[in-house]
């Protein structure tokens, strides 16, 4: 069976753009009956609409992908299902522009209502969680919402259309400005490991420089503040092999980081002595954000989190 | 027909997604061994491919591929490299006749003559050449073969009909639906290609169907996945192939860069090629995704040992010889035996690392404990307080699982074994250097 299939050209793709058929090939609805095999296809599709697609696919789900014992995977997250049941009610309302009324579970139980433009629904792969992004009109701030923490949700009319576009560039905006970029250096010591370390780095959006003179490659990995601490964490795992140029904020917390764990092995040296002095946090404000995102506390806040 | 091999594209695709334009097109055609002339040649192609594969994203930025796939990113949850498996090319007079028979297979079914009356007349009435029958019937084995249509009934002549059925069953709604679904389990699912082609032509049918392009957002979005690792499953379905029929395969491999040597400068920064590529011939038994850099590989056998080979290393794959089956099973017996204790792929000594991880103090939920739980494989919780807990587990060699142990910082003390302990200690301090001065 080869992949690289001409049935998959983009030549032949181009001749069906505007057809109206739906042509699919062994592979891909074989794909799909494993799939439909899955925890998730119960939430995800209609006891009705399961039933076509299995009937459909009858031949398909005799030839399972898995290959059972051939395929393994290892060091992920034993993650065991990946829909929520409010994906389809909010995809529904960010696809026709529909404002919502959300209720959510409040810090003290007390649920609590606010007025939502919703954006995009956001799956975090590190924290198996999925979020709701939107916007809260009047305060001009943008959320991110578990969608755990979503009591109950009410469709309200769609804003016209001018205040639509308004409100998504608002939310482009905000959201660019919550990006922050980290450096990375990688120490030239480890250069036989580049591919492993540019790998460990390759789910983060980024951009690699190259001094030719000194043989050094620089990673500027582009983020969000809320983010920074699960860089933070592939940074140290990593270890030796990189090392954080900027911000100095994080420099600090890395060398806070050191500090405290050699400390817990009751080896308390040079460095870890002499701890740093606080820097002003111009990102203070994030800084807290992205702890208490860690830290997973902060989404069911009241107002959702920002 | 001579066999088109992608070999060259994957290990370009995959430079340009992990070192993201740290390089000049000089630099990366000599560091890939090829003409600048070469590289820009498939650079050309490549872009041709994703400007039409891709979703229309960033039609602004395709002057340059690297930032193309860089500014991609940010808004699409589309697989940044999936127009790599679009790029099979065809011969533009195959392209229009196969292209006829699916069109008229999608609208009625047929039989083989009727088609070539069909096409054959179609292709004459512009100007193109006549089409043989035999032609006709070949095109509709390929088809069939790749399950784009299917035979009806069973007396001949035969009725083809194009498989379209997913679409005429479902309405619309239900196929938003179904959309939504495949997005989800392309991006979390491994393999994912054939996921990610499906997401890719339901997405068409659905604009074309009840949304203009213009108007279509991506609602879902992941974070963080690692978009190299379907370059990796272009080797699966050989792999596999190979597995099943318990065959044995050769390759070209390249191992990782012994050194940081000046000589080294000139290569690729991510193989060496300063060490002569190594010809392997090998029993495949398995294949591995590691979640924790987002790469495959290959578990192989070979005289008596257990070989481990990087996916991305591997090129010129090829089927070989047959492997006795009873042989194999007990091959495949064995490395369950020996990597049962495996992190990833160690195969060392196995020994068993204790470790107190501290949970946060003065937090609502216990995010330490909850990513142990999750991450922490079969390693068990042996004694808890409220302020810590221990964590033990059976490993092959401490290696794998170090990295992972020091990704907790401050929240995670090895008590054993001793060794381990004393390398994490000296990292520490050694990681300290770095950050003396902020």
């Amino acid at each position: 069976m080869k992949l690289f299939d001409k049935l998959d050209s983009y030549q032949l793709l181009s001749l069906f753009e505007n057809n109206d058929k739906l042509l699919t090939t062994t592979r891909e609805r074989r794909w799909l009956a494993a799939m439909l095999k899955r925890p998730e296809a119960e939430q995800a599709l209609s006891a009705e609409t399961r039933a076509k697609l299995e009937a459909l696919l009858v031949e398909e789900a005799a030839h399972p992908i898995d290959h059972e014992e051939a395929l393994i995977q290892k060091g992920g997250s034993t993650s065991d299902y990946y829909y929520h049941p409010l994906i389809k009610p909010l995809r529904e309302a960010i696809r026709e522009s529909r404002t919502l009324e959300l209720t959510l579970a409040g810090r003290s139980g007390q649920p609590n209502q606010q007025l939502a433009f919703p954006y995009k629904l956001e799956y975090s792969m590190v924290k198996h969680i999925w979020y709701l992004l939107w916007l809260h009109p009047a305060q001009r701030r943008v959320f991110h919402t578990k969608l755990s923490s979503i009591q109950q949700i009410n469709l309200g009319e769609a804003p016209s259309l001018a205040e639509q576009q308004r409100y998504t560039q608002l939310i482009e905006r905000k959201l660019q400005l919550q990006q922050t970029t980290v450096t990375v250096q990688i120490m030239p010591e480890y250069r036989s490991e580049l591919a492993r370390i540019l790998a460990a780095l390759s789910c983060f959006e980024k951009n690699v420089d190259y001094n030719e003179e000194q043989d050094v490659y620089t990673v500027h990995l582009h983020v969000s503040h809320g983010e920074v601490d699960y860089v933070l964490s592939k940074i140290r795992f990593l270890g030796r092999r990189v090392c954080i140029i900027a911000p100095p904020q994080l420099r600090q917390r890395m060398a806070e980081t050191v500090a405290k764990a050699l400390a817990r092995y009751g080896s308390a040296t040079a460095t870890g002595d002499a701890l740093p002095q606080p820097l002003p946090l111009t990102i203070d404000h994030n800084h807290a954000a992205s702890k208490q995102e860690q830290q997973g506390k902060a989404e069911s806040a009241a107002s959702g989190q920002e | 027909m001579a066999r088109e091999s992608f070999d060259k594209e994957i290990q370009l695709l995959r430079m340009l997604a992990l070192t993201s334009g740290a390089h000049t097109r000089q630099q990366y055609a000599e560091k890939l061994g090829i003409s600048v002339h070469t590289l820009d040649k498939t650079i050309k192609r490549l872009k041709e491919v994703h400007h039409f594969a891709g979703s229309g994203v960033n039609q602004t930025a395709q002057d340059n591929l690297a930032e193309a796939m860089r500014y991609s990113y940010l808004e699409s949850s589309d697989a940044l490299l999936l127009f790599l498996y679009r790029s099979k090319s065809l011969k533009e007079s195959e392209c229009q006749r196969i292209g006829r028979i699916l069109t008229e297979l999608s609208t009625r079914s047929c039989t083989a003559a009727d088609l070539l009356e069909t096409v054959s007349q179609e292709a004459e009435d512009e100007g193109g050449a006549l089409i043989d029958e035999k032609t006709i019937r070949q095109d509709l084995k390929f088809l069939e073969s790749g399950g784009i249509i299917r035979r009806t009934g069973s007396k001949r002549p035969f009725q083809y009909e194009a498989e379209h059925h997913i679409g005429s069953a479902l309405s619309t709604e239900e196929l938003r639906d179904l959309y939504d679904f495949v997005d989800i389990m392309s991006a979390t699912q491994n393999p994912s290609v054939q996921g990610y082609l499906l997401r890719d032509t339901l997405r068409r049918y659905l604009t074309t169907l009840a949304e203009p392009a213009s108007s279509w957002r991506d609602m879902l979005s992941y974070k963080y996945h690692y978009h190299a690792r379907i370059l990796d499953e272009a080797h699966l379905p050989v792999l596999l192939e190979a597995i099943q029929k318990r065959q044995r395969i050769a390759f070209n491999y390249f191992t990782p860069k012994q050194s940081a040597s000046y000589a080294a400068k000139q290569t690729n920064p991510l193989f060496s090629r300063s060490v002569p590529i190594n010809h392997q011939q090998v029993v495949p038994l398995q294949l591995l995704y590691d979640h924790q850099y987002g790469r495959w590989y290959l578990i192989a056998h070979r005289s008596g040992s257990i070989l481990k080979f990087r996916m991305d290393g591997m090129t010129d794959i090829s089927l070989q010889s047959s492997f006795p089956d009873e042989r194999w099973e007990q091959l495949y017996e064995q490395l369950k035996e020996r990597t049962r204790y495996s992190w990833v792929v160690d195969t060392g000594r196995s020994i068993t690392v204790r470790a107190r991880f501290f949970s946060p103090m003065h937090e609502r939920s216990d995010f330490v404990r909850d990513r142990v739980e999750r991450q922490g494989q079969w390693g068990i919780i042996t004694e808890e307080s409220d302020a810590s807990f221990l964590y033990e587990i059976q490993v092959n060699s401490t290696i794998e699982i170090k990295p992972w142990l020091r990704s907790f910082g401050s929240s995670c003390e090895v008590l054993e074994p001793a060794h381990l302990r004393k390398d994490l200690i000296a990292e520490w301090q050694e990681i300290g250097d770095y950050y003396e001065t902020i």
